[in-house]
C-alpha cells in the first residue's frame, strides 16, 4: 500500500463529516472517490493530502504516519492539486512549474541545472512546451489545468491527489485532463487518487472506486462492477439505466428520475 | 550563467533569449530605482538652508574634518537622511510582506495593530507620564508588538486564516484607537508634540535613532534576500503551498513577526507614518511585477527613495518651517499612485 487512511474521523465545528473511513491505495492505481454532495469526499481527500488534520485515525504514506513526517519529505512523494487555486496575474507557466521543485531545493531555494531539466521534462509531458513563457492567467481552462499538473509532476512524486480536476472545465477540457491523467498513469506508473463528480467518467478512467455516503464508505469496487441500479438508488437517490460503452469497454448510466 | 548552461539541452534557442530578456529587464528596472535612490540621497544630504552640490557633499563627508560643511552634513543631514531611508525600507518591506501573507491588497502595517498599539503606548507615555518622554520609542515598539500578538492570538483557531486576522486587526485597532481618542479628549492641554507623532515626522532625528533602526532594517533585507520564494509560494494558496512542502502556519507566523518588528521599529522612531507601508509596495508591484525575488528589492529601494525625497521637500518647501514628512508623502504619492493604477492596473491584482 502506498497511501492509506485508517479509521479516520473528521469534524467541522463538532459536526462529524467523515466517520471511520478506511482507504487503501496501491501503487500504480487510479483510485476515484465519488459520492453525493456532503458525503465527505473532498474532506477525506484533504486529509489524505495533509491539508486537514483528522480528529482520530491515521494517514499512512508507505506505511509511515504522515503526522510524523517532514512536510518537504512528503512533498517529494505526494503532490496535490486542490480545487481552488490562485495565481498572480504575471506568473509564467514555466515559473509556476518551477515552484514544483521547491521540496527538492536547498537553503535559498535557487534552481540548479537538473531542476531546469526536470521543469523541461514536466512541460513536455503535459504538452506545454510552446506555452512556457505565457502568463498562466491567459491560458484556456484546459491548458491551465495542465500547467498545474505539470507543477505537480515537477515535484517528481509517486502519487498525485486531485480534487475535482474537471470542475469548472468545458467537456473537451475535461476529457483532455482525464486523458492526460490516464496517460501519465500508463507511461510513468504514477498513482492517482481523485475526487470526481461525474460517475461515468469515474467508471471509465479509474481502476478502483470508493463510493462515499453520509461520511462513510458505502462500498469499494473495481470500476467495472460498481454500477448497478441498486447502487444508484442507495447512494445517489436516482433511478437509472445501465448501458454498455462498447468503444471504451466500460459501463455507463443514464439518469432517469429522482427517488423520493 | 547556470541558467544558460541548463538550456543548452533545450531545443529552443529563442527561449533562452526571452528568459534572459525578462530577467534583464527587471534588473534594469531595479538599477533605475537604485539610481533614483542615490539621487534622493544626495538631494536630501545636500539641500537645505545650507545648499551643497553632490561634489561638495562627498568632499565634506570624506575629505574635510573641521569645516562647517562637515559638521552640518555629518551631525545633522546624514543621520537624518539615513534614518529616513531606513524607515522607508522597514515600513515598505513590512507592507509588502503583509500583502503577501494576508493575500490582501489592502494589508498594511496598521492591520496587524502596529499603528494603534504603538500609538496608544506612546500617547500614554507622552500624556500621562511626560517625565518619561525618552521612553516613547521603546514604549511604542513594545506596544506595536503587543498589539500584533493580541490580534494573532484572537484570530487563532486551528491556525490563522488571513481574513480572520484582518478582521481581528480591525476590531483591536478600533478598540485601541478609542483609548487614544479618550486620552486626547481628557488631556487636550497636553497635546503639543503628540500631533507630530500622529502624523509622523523626521525632525531632529539623528545617530541614536539610526542605531535603533539599522538592525531591524538589516533583518528585513536578509529575509528579503533569502526567502522570497516562500512568499511566492504562499501566494498560490494554502493548499498548493502545503502540497509543495511549505510549512504554511510556521511561515506565516514568521513573516508576520518580521513585519511587526520592521514596522514597530520604524513607528517607534518616526511616529505613525501611514502611507509608506501601503502605497510603496503597490507602486513597486506595478513597476516590477509580483515575483518577490524582484519585488522585495524594488520595494526596499523605492521605500528608501520616497521617504528621503519627501523629507527633503518637507524641509525645503516652507523653509525655515518644516512640515511633517507624512503630509508631503500623502500629497505627492496619492496622485502618483492613482496615475500608475490607471495606466498599468492589470498587474495589480
Amino acid at each position: 500500500m502506498i497511501l492509506q487512511a485508517k479509521n479516520v474521523f473528521i469534524s467541522y465545528d463538532k459536526k462529524e463529516v467523515v466517520k471511520n473511513i478506511n482507504i487503501d491505495v496501491k501503487k500504480g492505481e487510479i483510485v476515484t472517490i465519488i459520492g453525493p454532495n456532503g458525503s465527505g469526499k473532498s474532506t477525506i481527500l484533504k486529509a489524505l493530502s495533509r491539508t486537514l488534520k483528522p480528529d482520530k485515525g491515521q494517514i499512512l504514506l508507505e506505511g509511515n504516519s504522515m503526522k510524523h513526517m517532514n512536510t518537504k519529505a512528503i512533498a517529494q512523494k505526494l503532490a496535490i492539486l486542490p480545487q481552488v487555486k490562485r495565481v498572480p496575474g504575471d506568473i509564467t507557466v514555466e515559473a509556476l512549474v518551477g515552484y514544483g521543485r521547491y521540496p527538492h531545493l536547498g537553503f535559498g531555494h535557487r534552481l540548479q541545472k537538473q531542476d531546469y531539466e526536470i521543469i523541461d521534462w514536466a512541460l513536455e509531458k503535459t504538452g506545454l512546451g510552446a506555452l512556457r513563457l505565457r502568463f498562466v492567467e491567459t491560458l484556456s481552462g484546459g491548458e491551465r489545468q495542465r500547467a498545474w499538473i505539470a507543477m505537480a509532476l515537477a515535484q517528481k512524486p509517486e502519487i498525485l491527489l486531485l480534487d475535482e480536476p474537471t470542475t469548472f472545465l468545458d467537456i473537451s477540457y475535461q476529457l483532455e485532463t482525464l486523458e492526460l491523467i490516464k496517460e501519465l498513469n500508463q507511461t510513468l506508473g504514477l498513482t492517482f487518487v481523485m475526487v470526481l463528480h461525474d460517475l461515468n467518467q469515474a467508471v471509465r478512467y479509474s481502476h478502483k472506486i470508493y463510493a462515499l455516503n453520509k461520511g462513510q464508505v458505502h462500498c469499494c469496487k473495481e470500476s467495472g462492477s460498481i454500477l448497478t441500479k441498486e447502487f444508484l438508488k442507495k447512494v445517489f437517490r436516482i433511478e437509472g439505466d445501465i448501458l454498455e460503452d462498447v468503444t471504451n469497454k466500460c459501463s455507463y448510466f443514464i439518469a432517469q428520475k429522482v427517488v423520493q | 550563467m547556470e541558467i544558460k548552461e541548463a538550456y543548452v539541452s533545450s531545443k529552443s534557442k529563442l527561449t533562452i533569449w526571452k528568459r534572459g530578456d525578462v530577467h534583464g529587464r527587471k534588473v534594469a528596472l531595479l538599477a533605475c530605482l537604485g539610481i533614483l535612490c542615490i539621487i534622493s540621497f544626495l538631494l536630501s544630504v545636500g539641500k537645505g538652508s545650507l545648499s551643497l552640490t553632490p561634489m561638495e557633499v562627498i568632499k565634506a563627508l570624506f575629505l574635510e574634518r573641521d569645516t562647517v560643511n562637515h559638521q552640518v552634513i555629518w551631525n545633522v543631514r546624514l543621520p537624518r537622511t539615513l534614518v529616513a531611508g531606513l524607515v522607508g525600507i522597514c515600513l515598505s518591506l513590512s507592507g509588502v510582506i503583509l500583502q503577501g501573507v494576508m493575500r490582501n491588497p489592502l494589508a498594511a502595517p496598521n492591520i496587524i495593530g502596529v499603528s494603534s498599539g504603538a500609538g496608544l503606548m506612546a500617547f500614554v507615555i507622552m500624556i500621562i507620564f511626560p517625565q518619561y518622554f525618552y521612553l516613547v520609542p521603546a514604549g511604542a515598539f513594545v506596544g506595536a508588538l503587543l498589539a500584533t500578538l493580541l490580534i494573532y492570538a484572537l484570530a487563532w483557531k486551528n491556525g490563522i486564516q488571513p481574513m480572520r486576522m484582518i478582521l481581528a486587526g480591525v476590531a483591536v485597532s478600533s478598540f485601541l484607537g478609542a483609548g487614544i481618542n479618550a486620552l486626547m479628549t481628557f488631556f487636550p492641554d497636553r497635546l503639543i508634540g503628540v500631533v507630530d507623532f500622529l502624523i509622523g515626522g523626521l525632525s531632529a532625528r539623528t545617530w541614536p535613532h539610526f542605531h535603533m533602526l539599522w538592525p531591524y532594517a538589516l533583518l528585513g533585507i536578509l529575509i528579503a534576500f533569502f526567502f522570497p520564494n516562500k512568499l511566492n509560494i504562499l501566494m498560490l494558496g494554502d493548499e498548493v503551498a502545503t502540497g509543495i512542502g511549505l510549512h504554511v502556519e510556521k511561515t506565516r507566523m514568521l513573516f508576520i513577526a518580521i513585519a511587526a518588528l520592521l514596522a514597530g521599529s520604524a513607528v517607534s522612531v518616526v511616529g505613525l507614518l501611514g502611507f509608506v507601508g501601503l502605497i510603496v509596495p503597490h507602486t513597486a508591484r506595478l513597476i516590477i511585477g509580483s515575483d518577490y525575488r524582484y519585488l522585495f528589492p524594488a520595494t526596499a529601494i523605492l521605500g528608501a527613495s520616497v521617504v528621503m525625497f519627501c523629507d527633503t521637500i518637507a524641509r525645503l518647501i516652507l523653509d525655515p518651517i518644516e512640515i511633517p514628512v507624512g503630509i508631503i508623502m500623502a500629497l505627492l504619492g496619492g496622485p502618483f499612485f492613482l496615475y500608475l493604477l490607471r495606466e498599468r492596473g492589470r498587474v495589480a491584482q
